[in-house]
């Protein structure tokens, strides 16, 4: 049993305070990945978790003990560096097997772990090879065939990808996906990469400045982001905001644009309701915007639009239009058919049965029960 | 200094899974890139193990058998490997050892005496050139021995004499071809002495352990696999 609990966890170099008394429950074989942006604390979070930096405040519980002051050697985890920092001058078959030496596990026992490790990740050609040779895919997975001799209840990784390029990333993700299922142990998983995050993770928690924003399933958060930063963070290309008044109209409550009237649903009308006037942001994805109008939604719940063009990115499958809408910039997700280019005005449809409302001044969601979609 | 640590840690350009393994030449030239390091140190580890001149035959099988590793891209913990194999066969080998060491003594005290008989009644030329085969033949079968002996584990001295035996007749030529090159390695450093002094501290021995283990393997493998199949 490793879940693994942070309890008013905090963090602080002198009068800094990095980690502001997070909490948070991992239970036992989740998949979690901390997320946000550089200096949002989800290293030294993970660092803390791993014992190998000093915990200033709160409890860090590992399965029913805490373990603030336990060494990182003796909490049953094991890490992943971004750099893999694999020993140079060891081949793959030493580094594999240097951690179980050092706690002087029998030489039989060692060489079964290394090879079943190396036949899980498909290096076993790689066992008798120094770093040196090895691509940055490679060393990725020694550095994890490393961490899986161990068979620690915990694996911490911490941005594991980032020095790959693309197409291995990509291939790799999927990789430590699988591996996760097959080794069944709890996996906390560090990434600035959002794409990252939302196709490997349970749940995944979104960091910024040293606090938790929220943490819930890859798709609650996609679609009920709880302020301004998860709603911008989560999803790409990210989503667009606009600020609106609230007004009432004939027909219930309705987002004011720059002069034109955006009809709200009935989830965010009830949020905002008695409101009228009340500043706030509304956040539309750039897959919201259409050419034509939608046929799974509501007419009521559309407006039509139109976006100036600056930049129209192809990207194969779609079409990203880059551009203004009045005097904001917005981002349309369109069809590859779609002819638009630079300096073109284009007529779209704005789906707002999928919006979001944010307050302007605390930045937080407005919402009561979305329908169940 | 960040050069030296950026030409230590860099990416390197990846070994494909299904690339064609080296053979032959290649083979070799590949175990002497991976294992130069390693090299000088067995050489050093052998030194050291035959200071007390009784334990050579022990330190010069557990020399090959270090090699043997090596050419079969084993992973190798050089001290702890070569011990184990220093320990675990170093009665075998020491009996070995003094056999071949007896019969080269025989081969080369009668080689002289049969040459001088030749000179004068023909009818010795035939034992000369015979004594001449197994003087040059020796040295083969003693690392084909001792190879045999790091391959065959758990086989009866009479098969891993079988084996090894079968193993020089099979492929004479590439031990011929290795007994050369650590001949001439020997001879550099006669000729070129004082200036080659430190050849043999670094190389010679277990340079020459390896060219004899890389030449007799395939011969030891064959021989294995003969008698695998006779059982």
């Amino acid at each position: 049993m490793a879940g693994i609990s942070l309890r008013k966890l905090r963090k602080t170099y002198g009068e800094l305070r990095v980690i502001h008394d997070i909490d948070l429950e991992i239970a036992d074989k989740e998949f979690i990945i901390l997320v946000g942006p550089s200096g949002c604390g989800k290293s030294t979070t993970l660092r803390m978790i791993a014992g190998l930096e000093e915990i200033s405040g709160g409890d860090l519980v590992i399965g029913d003990t805490i373990v603030n002051d336990v060494p990182s050697k003796d909490r049953d985890i094991a890490m992943v560096f971004q750099n893999y920092a694999l020993y140079p001058h060891m081949t793959v078959y030493k580094n594999m097997a240097f951690g179980l030496e050092l706690r002087r596990h029998p030489r039989e026992e060692i060489d079964r772990k290394v090879k079943d490790a190396a036949e899980v990740l498909d290096i076993t050609h790689l066992l008798n090879r120094k770093p040196k040779a090895l691509s940055g895919g490679q060393r990725q997975r020694v550095a994890l065939g490393r961490a899986m001799v161990r068979s620690p209840e915990v694996f911490l990784l911490d941005e594991p990808l980032s020095n790959l390029d693309a197409k291995l990333r990509t291939a790799m993700r999927a990789e430590i996906t699988k591996l996760h299922r097959r080794l069944d142990a709890t996996f906390i998983y560090v990434t600035h990469d959002q794409v990252e995050a939302m196709t490997m993770a349970d749940r995944i928690v979104v960091m910024k400045d040293g606090y938790i924003q929220q943490v819930d399933t890859p798709q609650v958060l996609y679609d009920e982001p709880a302020n301004v930063f998860v709603a911008g963070f989560i999803g790409a290309p990210q989503m667009n905001f606009l600020d609106v008044v609230i007004r009432k109209t004939a027909g219930g409550l309705a987002a004011e644009y720059e002069g034109q009237l955006l009809p709200l649903p009935e989830h965010l009308a009830r949020a905002v309701s008695g409101h009228e006037g009340r500043n706030c942001v509304l956040g539309l994805r750039p897959e919201n915007f259409h050419e034509r109008p939608p046929v799974d939604v509501d007419p009521a719940l559309t407006a039509p639009v139109e976006m100036s063009v600056e930049l129209a990115e192809p990207m194969g499958a779609e079409v990203h239009l880059n551009g203004k809408l009045g005097s904001q910039g917005i981002i349309a997700r369109v069809s590859p058919r779609c002819r638009a280019r630079t300096g073109d005005t284009v007529p779209l449809i704005a789906d707002l049965s999928a919006a979001h409302l944010f307050d302007k001044e605390t930045e937080i969601a407005l919402r009561t029960g979305r329908p169940a979609q | 200094m960040n050069w030296v640590a950026n030409f230590y840690f860099r990416e390197g350009p990846g070994i494909d899974k299904d690339a064609p393994k080296p053979e032959g030449l290649r083979l070799l030239g590949a175990v002497l890139v991976r294992e130069w390091w390693d090299l000088l140190r067995l050489n050093v580890l052998f030194i050291a193990a035959c200071l007390p001149l009784v334990t050579v035959p022990a330190a010069y099988f557990a020399s090959v058998s270090v090699c043997v590793a090596m050419i079969e891209d084993r992973n190798v913990y050089l001290w702890r490997d070569f011990w184990d194999a220093f320990r675990s066969r170093f009665w075998a080998a020491t009996l070995g050892g003094v056999v071949f060491a007896a019969a080269g003594a025989l081969a080369w005290l009668a080689l002289p005496a049969y040459a001088a008989e030749a000179r004068s009644n023909l009818v010795f030329a035939v034992p000369f050139a015979l004594v001449l085969a197994v003087s040059v033949l020796l040295p083969l079968l003693a690392s084909s021995f001792l190879v045999s002996l790091a391959k065959a584990k758990g086989r009866s001295a009479g098969q891993v004499i079988r084996i090894s035996a079968l193993a020089v007749l099979a492929r004479p030529l590439p031990g011929l071809a290795a007994l050369s090159v650590v001949g001439a390695l020997w001879l550099a450093h006669i000729l070129f002495y004082p200036v080659s002094v430190f050849l043999p501290v670094l190389v010679n021995f277990s340079l020459g352990a390896l060219l004899m283990s890389f030449a007799m393997l395939k011969g030891v493998e064959l021989g294995c696999s003969q008698a695998a199949r006779k059982q």
